[in-house]
C-alpha cells in the first residue's frame, strides 16, 4: 500500500467521521434548556375557565398538544404584547411542529378583559391562539395554584390601574404535568428551541 | 507665497472649532423611535426610542403627546427577584446630564401610548423636555 493511498483513505476516514458528527452528534448531546425544569409528579393545577374559543377550557381541551400558560392583560402596553409576539415568532420557527403547541392567556384583569375582546385580542398575535377568563376568584385559586402572583396597583395612571404580574410562561407537557417554566426575558429562538424538545 | 498655505490652515482649524462648537450645542435629540404592533382592540401600547442629550445642561424628558394616543405617559416596567413585573408612572421623569444617552427599551422605561389610533406604518409624537420645551419625532411601528 502506497503511502498516496494511505493519506486517501485517511482523509475518508476523517470525512466519514465529520460528517457524522455534524449530522448524529446534535441528536446524541443532551438537550440544554433554556427555561427552568420542572419535575412534577402530580398533574399540573387544573384550569377551567370560559375560552374565546368558545364555551369552557381546561388542560385537557386541547386534544394532548403542549400548553404554554401564560397570565397577562390586555391593558399592559409593554411585556403582555412583547411576550405574545414572542410565542407567535416562536411558532413560526417550529414549522408544522407549531401545530402539537397550544398558546393560552389568562387573564388577570378579568374585569376589563371580556372573552370577547380577548377573542380579537389573542387572535391578533396569533389565530390560534387562545384567551381564557372568568370570576376574579377562580383566576386568583388557578394563579397561586401555578405559584403565580398578581395584583392590581391603583396608582395615578392614565389607564385606571395597572396589574403587577409574574410573567412567566409555563409550559404543560402531553402528560399534563408541569414540564418547563419560561422566564420572560427569553427570545423566540429559545422558546421554540424548548417546545421543539418537549413537543 | 508662504503664509498663504498657513492662512488657510489657521482658517480650517478655526472653522473646525466653530463647527465643533455647533455639533457641540445640538439639542437634545431622538432616534429610533418604534411601538411594537398592537391589536386594533388594544387599549395600549409603548413607544420606544433612544434620546441624546446633547446639550451642556441636564434635561428631563418628562412627558409626550400624540394626536395618534388618547394620552401619553413615561413609565417604567420592573421585576422583582420573584419575576413580578410592574409598571409605574416614572417619577419625576427621565433626567438626562450633558452628553447623556437614554434608552427607553422593553422592559424598561417606555411611554406608554394609551388608546392608540395608528396600528401599521407610522405616527408623530411630542416628547416634553422640562416640562415645556418640545421635540417632534415619528415613531415607526414595526415588529422587532
Amino acid at each position: 500500500m502506497t503511502t498516496r493511498r494511505l493519506v486517501r483513505i485517511a482523509i475518508a476516514v476523517l470525512a466519514v467521521g465529520v460528517a457524522a458528527w455534524v449530522l448524529v452528534g446534535p441528536r446524541l448531546r443532551p438537550h440544554v434548556f433554556h427555561g427552568v425544569v420542572m419535575q412534577s409528579g402530580t398533574p399540573a393545577p387544573a384550569i377551567d375557565l370560559e375560552a374565546t374559543s368558545g364555551g369552557r377550557a381546561g388542560l385537557d381541551s386541547f386534544g394532548g398538544k403542549l400548553v404554554v400558560v401564560y397570565f397577562g392583560y390586555t391593558h399592559c402596553p409593554d411585556v403582555c404584547p412583547t411576550t405574545l409576539s414572542s410565542l407567535n415568532k416562536a411558532l413560526d420557527l417550529m414549522g408544522n411542529g407549531a401545530d402539537d403547541v397550544q398558546v393560552v392567556m389568562v387573564t388577570v384583569d378579568p374585569e376589563r378583559d371580556t372573552v370577547e375582546y380577548l377573542a380579537d385580542y389573542m387572535t391578533y398575535f396569533d389565530e390560534s391562539f387562545i384567551g381564557l377568563t372568568g370570576p376574579i376568584e377562580d383566576i386568583s385559586r388557578i394563579a397561586t395554584a401555578y405559584g403565580v402572583y398578581f395584583a392590581a396597583d391603583e396608582g395615578d395612571i392614565a389607564s385606571g390601574y395597572t396589574v403587577a404580574h409574574n410573567a412567566s410562561l409555563m409550559v404543560i407537557g402531553r402528560d399534563g404535568h408541569l414540564r418547563l417554566i419560561l422566564p420572560p426575558e427569553l427570545t423566540a429562538d429559545q422558546i421554540a428551541d424548548d417546545l421543539r424538545y418537549l413537543r | 507665497m508662504k503664509r498663504a498655505p498657513r492662512l488657510r490652515q489657521l482658517l480650517a482649524a478655526v472653522l473646525t472649532l466653530l463647527l465643533g462648537s455647533c455639533a457641540g450645542s445640538e439639542a437634545v435629540t431622538v432616534s429610533d423611535a418604534w411601538s411594537r404592533p398592537v391589536p386594533p382592540v388594544s387599549p395600549a401600547s409603548a413607544v420606544f426610542l433612544q434620546i441624546a442629550n446633547g446639550t451642556d445642561t441636564a434635561v428631563t424628558l418628562t412627558g409626550a403627546s400624540s394626536e395618534f394616543c388618547g394620552a401619553m405617559e413615561l413609565h417604567e416596567t420592573t421585576m422583582d427577584d420573584a419575576g413580578v413585573m410592574a409598571m409605574r408612572p416614572l417619577a419625576g421623569g427621565l433626567r438626562l446630564d450633558a452628553g447623556e444617552s437614554g434608552l427607553l427599551a422593553p422592559g424598561g422605561i417606555h411611554l406608554m401610548c394609551l388608546e392608540p389610533k395608528a396600528f401599521e406604518g407610522s405616527f408623530d409624537v411630542e416628547l416634553i423636555i422640562n416640562g415645556a420645551d418640545t421635540i417632534s419625532a415619528t415613531v415607526s411601528i414595526e415588529d422587532r
